[in-house]
């Protein structure tokens, strides 16, 4: 059967016909997209590389990058056709055959895709020169040793006029040489202010390549927690000074340096703000990367505004910010309080996405919307899925350790946990009331006796919540003549008991017996002889503990009571995180709170922030040298008001965004203005 | 950053179409998938849509009855591949109308060109329908001997080519606004909030430049025009990337050449203190063990002139709940107990109306075991003409060098988003 396929897809192959071509490829190219290998076509399908056909010849790249690591040998035989197609006439074909030739993973043809490459880095078409960016990280991820001669390249690149080339080289260069923050020193203006121009997807590469530049190159703008731009400006001048003992510098100079890199950290985070209006999600995010890592501090509030924006968002989006935003919320709040509604949980939220909802909100606990949230954790410890129920009565806890004021009220909502009917919420009732006693400075002994009476009756069952009941009682209650009653019930049902209550008890009849509570020594012998024959081997070995400890011990009676009756430490209950909050955001890494291969750590800021004198020099080289002059003249006069310091950056990039007001001089060149009144003011209405 | 391979999985988890692009994890890694997906349902991680394996990692959005994957086993930005995934369903749903298992199974050539064209190497180039439209085409096309590259591809607007006719000229604009509200249990309003879009239908030929003016308050206040009208105050205002960013910056104008067809212009938010449009009541009496009584009271609380449409109160009751009699002062009401809820619909609905609904249902007198959450009620309805937020369409300006006529065409609508009132 597959033979006669063969045969029949062969003859179409052969045919000179292009539309039978077509069918065969179009045949095969299903036959592979779903996953059936039909390498064995491999040699005929490699001929018609050379036909004329554009679709032709899409469909055969397509097969040869599928195949060709298996057929080494065959594809070299191509090479030439590639080669010629390289300097096709037609910039698609150029383009196409330069991506499918860099495409092919054999190390054996990078030299050639090197060549190809050179050529086509010089092409009269934007579009084949994007590729050209592309193919150059394809072939370092091929061979490394070719770095070199592919950053030569690269730097051509770099200066291109072209947005989608500039954008296609950021991309080359994050992946080639990242630390090479020196190439993009003089085209560092262009790629801010005209990040907007760039594709969603170019936006985002010269997001995070700004981001890790701004942080090597820039001062730390919240130096000694202050903020940028009233303070450290002082604080550089010193460093400036501490730098030049000899006052070889003049001071013109330091300021001059100062001035400059202060416009520049403003001009970027000047033109990043119209990102913030993007509809993609992921270059949202981005932004508020780059200011949460390089703004100063009091312009952190639009990073919540914009985030917020994506909560409501499709929920695997959702779910990335809001494990973003749980981490900013933890180190800065208050970037998120006035946004408090967009955490509030919804009942048709997923589970992951309201358990986050939850952390966030705890992290944004505060006076003024204790009262609100305390409410809404009441409403979610009462809900019928056991992990949210948990969530929340973990947060009534820690509520309640930041407010102790609202202890009566947790207490309360524990309450009413517990008296309900369902086992969950007792045991997740039990276990945040044992929470909260140990966090008390005085324990209430009612509750404990409640409890007991409780466990007393048979309707604590479940491990967690028994666990807490004996502790509580070993802990608190010992002196009680009840506790002998919990005690009996336990040693009743000891043997049924799960491993970790039987631990349990085994200590809780070690802290009676310690408190000399009256024939406890009976029932210390008599779970001890049956713990000491228990499966389990670290039931065994805690027995031989207390035993060695409690029966003919070598340390006097009165260490024995501290080992096991002293006060424990409280622990407060932490908000659990998802995430990690060293690692650097948005990534999988931060995510799944490790670090993932090709995790790249951000760099720290630079003690001085020097670097800005660079890229004046380059710009100078390559722009207006007069205009320049003229503007540090002015900055130089200026003290540090920063109204004006931005409109001379305004003025200063006058010159050079001419080519870009061009595309719309000639849109508005056009004669009159219609105005259609249809529009105006009334709305017309129209049948839908 | 990037991405290893794309892969579209049936609801089973068979692959329909695959496309590796980085050759770093196994492609048939793939195969495993099913086996994670269930176990991660196992482990009660629900609904993340991410799966770890070793060192490879899957991340999935699910659509319809196929789900979309991308594998990685490096430090991906998690956001970007989510975003991108939505996107490629986007892209899809516009290649060939509706995104499905048949759709893919019947167009395996075009979405494999596809998958060349949008991702090379692991790296989104473009996601723009329109200019992929340029060279991949549901009909095969034949080189000619001197093809023009898209211009497109190189225009200053990439998403606008040049050369599009029309012989009517027209402009439909949908302004769209939702409500999400949120109560808690005592009637507080915990949320209120609008979420707005305006979506465009352009049909307009050669290369139109667009102006569109919106009674904006910063834009009135600036040019102290506030006489005609009410000014409304946009929070949050996300663009289509065709609109001059700059622009509006400066001076509020919003000035694009829109592509072609369908897309959503700009969406908006507004969540100042907002009176909800439907306001629900409900006093419910539990009798444990014989019945359980309902009396529910909506209110509509916007102008009287304005008529809601196809409202419908979802009010959840018990799901063991039987003999259902229930009696409207408007509207039908019907028990649907495979969402153990009452609906009632009301067709019409005008502002400033209050309708009451009273329902009485049986209990068993054996108590399950299980009591269910407290589910809240929840509230759609559809409001034509009528803007939550106040916004109004002044004018839609349309310039182009030949200076044909255009028709722009407005409409408003209010529906509900997520409108959930807890209940007691």
């Amino acid at each position: 059967m597959m033979n006669k396929a063969i045969v029949s897809e062969n003859r179409l192959l052969d045919s000179s016909n292009i539309d039978d071509n077509l069918q065969a490829l179009k045949r095969i190219t299903t036959l592979m997209s779903s996953g059936v290998d039909v390498s064995c076509f491999f040699p005929f399908v490699v001929k018609k590389i050379v036909s004329d056909c554009l679709e032709v010849k899409r469909l055969v790249y397509l097969y040869i990058l599928r195949y060709a690591e298996k057929e080494a040998e065959l594809i070299l035989m191509s090479v030439n056709t590639f080669q010629k197609d390289i300097k096709h006439t037609d910039p698609f074909i150029r383009a196409n055959a330069l991506r499918a030739l860099t495409g092919i993973r054999l190390k054996l043809l990078a030299p050639i895709m090197l060549t190809a490459v050179q050529g086509s880095a010089r092409d009269f078409f934007p579009y084949v020169r994007k590729i050209t960016a592309h193919a150059l990280l394809k072939i370092y991820a091929l061979d490394a040793t070719l770095k070199d001669s592919l950053i030569e390249i690269l730097i051509q690149l770099l200066h291109d006029r072209s947005l989608i080339v500039l954008g296609g080289s950021l991309l080359a260069f994050q992946n080639i040489c990242p630390e090479r923050h020196d190439l993009l020193h003089a085209h560092y203006r262009t790629i801010v202010r005209r990040s907007v121009d760039f594709d969603e997807w170019s936006q985002l590469i010269a997001l995070q390549l700004l981001t890790q530049y701004g942080r090597v190159q820039f001062a730390n703008p919240n130096r000694d927690g202050k903020s940028f731009d009233n303070s450290s400006s002082e604080g550089s001048v010193a460093t400036l000074k501490a730098l030049d003992p000899d006052h070889k510098w003049n001071m013109h100079l330091i300021i001059k340096v100062l001035i400059i890199t202060i416009i520049i950290n403003r001009l970027l985070l000047e033109c990043m703000h119209n990102l913030f209006y993007s509809r993609n999600g992921a270059v949202v995010l981005e932004v508020c990367k780059l200011y949460y890592y390089l703004a100063p501090y009091s312009e952190f509030s639009q990073i919540g505004r914009a985030m917020c924006r994506f909560v409501a968002s499709r929920k695997e989006i959702s779910y990335s910010f809001l494990l973003n935003i749980e981490t900013m919320s933890k180190r800065h709040p208050e970037i998120f309080t006035p946004h408090l509604q967009s955490f509030l949980v919804y009942t048709s939220d997923p589970l992951q996405i309201k358990l986050t909802k939850i952390s966030i909100l705890l992290n944004l606990l505060n006076d003024s919307n204790v009262s609100i949230l305390f409410n809404e954790l009441k409403m979610y410890s009462t809900n019928e899925n056991p992990k949210l129920c948990e969530a929340g009565v973990q947060g009534l806890v820690y509520c309640v350790s930041l407010f102790p004021k609202y202890y009566k009220l947790c207490l309360k909502s524990l309450f009413r946990l517990i008296t309900s009917k369902k086992e969950y919420l007792i045991e997740k009732g039990t276990v945040a009331l044992r929470n909260l006693l140990q966090t008390s400075p005085k324990v209430d002994m009612r509750i404990v006796r409640y409890l007991s009476r409780k466990y007393l009756k048979g309707s604590i069952k479940t491990t967690e919540a028994q666990l807490s009941v004996l502790w509580l009682v070993g802990e608190f209650a010992y002196n009680e003549n009840w506790a002998l009653q919990v005690l009996q019930t336990a040693v009743k049902n000891y043997k049924n008991l799960d491993d970790e209550v039987k631990l349990q008890v085994l200590n809780f009849v070690s802290k009676l017996h310690v408190a000399n509570v009256e024939s406890s020594a009976e029932y210390l012998e008599y779970i001890f002889f049956l713990a000491k024959n228990d499966q389990n081997t670290d039931i065994r070995e805690r027995t031989c503990f207390l035993s060695s400890l409690l029966v003919g011990s070598l340390i006097s009676a009165a260490e024995v009571h501290k080992v096991l009756l002293s006060r424990k430490s409280v622990c407060f209950p932490k908000v659990p995180s998802s995430t990690n909050r060293d690692l650097v955001l948005g990534t999988l890494s931060h995510l799944l709170k490790r670090k993932v291969c090709g995790y790249r750590e951000l760099p720290k800021f630079s003690p001085t922030a020097g670097g800005s004198s660079l890229r004046e020099q380059e710009v100078r080289a390559v722009e207006n040298p007069l205009q320049e002059e003229k503007v540090l003249s002015s900055a130089y006069l200026l003290s540090s008001n920063q109204h004006e310091l931005d409109s001379v950056e305004e003025n200063f990039y006058l010159g050079i965004s001419s080519e870009e007001t061009r595309s719309d001089s000639s849109a508005s060149e056009n004669s009159e203005p219609i105005d259609y009144s249809s529009a105006d003011s009334s709305p017309t209405e129209r049948e839908s | 950053m990037p991405f290893s391979a794309l892969y579209v999985l049936d609801l089973k988890g068979k692959t329909l179409i695959s496309r590796e692009y980085r050759g770093d994890v196994p492609f048939d890694c793939i195969e495993k998938f099913p086996t994670l997906l269930v176990q991660k349902d196992e482990d009660g991680l629900g609904e993340v849509p991410i799966i770890v394996d070793g060192d490879v990692t899957y991340l999935f959005i699910k659509y319809k009855n196929v789900y979309l994957v991308a594998t990685t086993r490096r430090n991906a930005n998690v956001a970007l591949i989510f975003v991108f995934l939505h996107k490629l369903v986007k892209v899809f749903k516009e290649y060939f109308k509706e995104l499905e298992e048949e759709s893919i199974r019947d167009n395996f050539v075009i979405i494999y060109e596809l998958f060349d064209e949008i991702v090379d190497f692991g790296y989104i180039q473009t996601t723009e329908t329109k200019i992929l439209q340029e060279y991949i085409t549901q009909k095969s096309h034949k080189l000619l001997v001197e093809t023009k590259l898209p211009m497109a591809v190189t225009n200053a607007v990439s998403w606008r080519s040049d050369g599009i006719f029309y012989k009517k000229n027209e402009v439909f604009l949908d302004v769209i606004e939702s409500v999400n509200l949120l109560t808690n249990q005592t009637g507080q309003v915990l949320q209120c909030e609008v979420v707005g879009a305006v979506n465009m239908r352009v049909y307009l030929s050669g290369m139109p430049e667009l102006r569109l003016g919106l009674n904006d308050k910063i834009l009135f206040d600036s040019s102290s025009r506030a006489s005609r009208g009410k000014a409304v105050e946009l929070e949050d205002i996300k663009f289509h990337q065709c609109v001059r960013l700059s622009r509006f910056e400066n001076d509020r104008t919003i000035s694009f050449i829109p592509p072609d067809g369908q897309f959503t212009l700009m969406s908006y938010r507004l969540s100042s203190q907002l009176k909800p449009l439907f306001w629900v009541e409900s006093i419910v009496e539990r009798h444990a063990h014989s019945r359980v009584e309902y009396m529910v009271k909506a209110r509509s609380q916007f102008k009287r002139k304005s008529c809601a449409h196809n409202v419908r109160i979802h009010v959840p009751v018990p799901s063991d709940a039987d003999s259902p009699r229930y009696k409207s002062s408007i509207g039908s009401v019907k028990y649907a107990p495979e969402l153990n809820a009452l609906v009632w619909s009301i067709r019409q609905f005008s502002g400033g109306k209050e309708c009451f609904l009273r329902a009485h249902f049986g209990l068993p007198s054996v108590e399950k075991d299980e009591e269910e959450g407290k589910a809240p009620i929840t509230v759609s309805f559809e409001i034509p003409y009528l803007t939550t937020s106040g916004i109004q369409v002044r004018y839609l300006k349309v310039i182009e060098k030949s200076g044909y006529q255009a028709l722009p065409w407005v409409r408003y609508v209010t529906r509900n988003g997520d409108y959930q009132i807890r209940m007691n």
